[in-house]
């Protein structure tokens, strides 16, 4: 399915393919394999997908579920799974972010409750300065830039400038830079 | 119900952060079993400590032989399909066959399969056929998966039987038999899974 301009659906939206050059809203959910917006794309329901690219806008008002998650723009969501994670842009999650591999540039008012999966690589954009707030990080891998949050559990831990911590736990491995603040740092055990 | 932190239990199963909550993605370890709690070092998940460990035993010994979203349809459809008699009797749950006489299907839903389990768990002790049936018809009666546990107490002839929404209940019923539904029921999902 094109949308080519502007689309109301007023229930679900069902297709093999969704490609949006302009604005389309639906009431309901959208279940597609591919849904590519360039523009704006809002859904009051869930959103499932294989793979979704978008360059604008995307406002979820449940969950996104989905295995290739790409976007330049601003992402809002109640939570979103996906196997990959690539976001540059403006990124606001209500509860969580659960993914394999997590990548985010930032550079505007962000937030996301808990981060939760494998591979968490965060940073903000060249002379950005505010902070991404975010209540819990839980990874095996985490590489975060300017980012304030609650908790940090993960195994290799790695925290840039611009960082205030104030719990980190870690298992093999941290990396605090000198301009990041952390309150308490735990080696959790040993592997 | 005895709980386990996320650090001890990634201690005593051996597993990473990232499978956790890859598993947790696709639907094998149910969101209501992530209980986040303050503690001294910020926050803390803990999970009912039985039911978890069982449940990633299972998919350790099951992931290499299907895939993470095999194993989690199977785990999600296990209480929607029917299942036939004769499927049942191969996977070895009943300790008595004759248990099936009981219900005149030939295929039964999940929560007839549960029932069927706490029948057989007494099924020697009880002498009566008649009161066997009753009991079977009062336990279908109700919504089994609704409740936490479930209190037997049986004479040969009768059977006396308390259904709890709550868990550990208080009063000492000292002369019955407890069944723990949840337990009993994620049991069964995961040997009927296989």
């Amino acid at each position: 399915m094109n949308v080519d301009g502007i689309m109301n659906c007023p229930k679900d939206l069902c297709s093999e393919k969704v490609v949006v050059d302009g604005i389309l809203r639906v009431k309901g959910s959208i279940e597609t394999e591919v849904l590519e917006g360039n523009g704006i794309v809002t859904v009051e329901k869930n959103l499932k997908a294989h793979k979704v690219e978008i360059d604008g806008i995307l406002s979820v008002r449940e969950n996104i579920d989905c295995e290739q998650f790409e976007a330049n723009g601003v992402i809002k969501a109640n939570k979103i799974n996906a196997d990959n994670i690539l976001i540059k842009g403006m990124v606001n999650i209500k509860t969580a972010l659960n993914c394999d591999a997590f990548n985010l540039v930032y550079f505007k008012k962000s937030k996301i409750k808990d981060i939760e999966g494998t591979n968490i690589k965060i940073c903000s954009k060249k002379n950005y300065h505010r902070p991404l707030i975010v209540e819990t990080i839980t990874a095996d891998e985490i590489d975060i830039e300017n980012v304030h949050c609650d908790t940090v559990t993960g195994n290799h831990v790695i925290i840039r400038k611009g960082c205030k911590i104030e719990n980190l736990s870690y298992i093999s491995s941290v990396d605090i830079d000198k301009a990041a603040i952390v309150k308490n740092v735990k080696q959790e055990w040993w592997l | 119900m005895e709980e386990i932190s996320k650090k001890d239990l990634l201690i005593l199963t051996g597993i990473s952060y990232g499978q956790l909550y890859r598993w947790k993605r696709k639907g094998l370890i149910p969101e209501a079993w992530f209980n986040k709690r303050a503690s001294f070092t910020g926050q803390e998940t803990y999970f009912p400590k039985d039911l978890v460990i069982e449940r990633i035993d299972k998919i350790l010994e099951l992931k290499d032989d299907r895939s993470l979203e095999e194993l989690s349809k199977i785990i999600n459809s296990s209480e929607i399909r029917k299942y036939s008699l004769e499927e049942l009797k191969l996977t070895n749950i009943f300790i008595n066959n004759d248990i099936f006489s009981l219900t005149k299907a030939d295929e039964i839903a999940f929560a007839e399969v549960i029932i069927l389990k706490i029948i057989d768990n007494i099924y020697q002790e009880i002498k009566s056929e008649k009161c066997m049936l009753e009991f079977y018809q009062y336990l279908t009666s109700k919504t089994i998966t609704n409740y936490q546990e479930i209190y037997i107490n049986t004479n040969g002839n009768s059977i006396k039987c308390i259904l709890t929404k709550a868990n550990s209940i208080t009063y000492n019923f000292h002369d019955f038999q407890k069944i723990d539904l949840k337990q009993l029921i994620n049991n069964l999902k995961l040997i009927i899974m296989v």
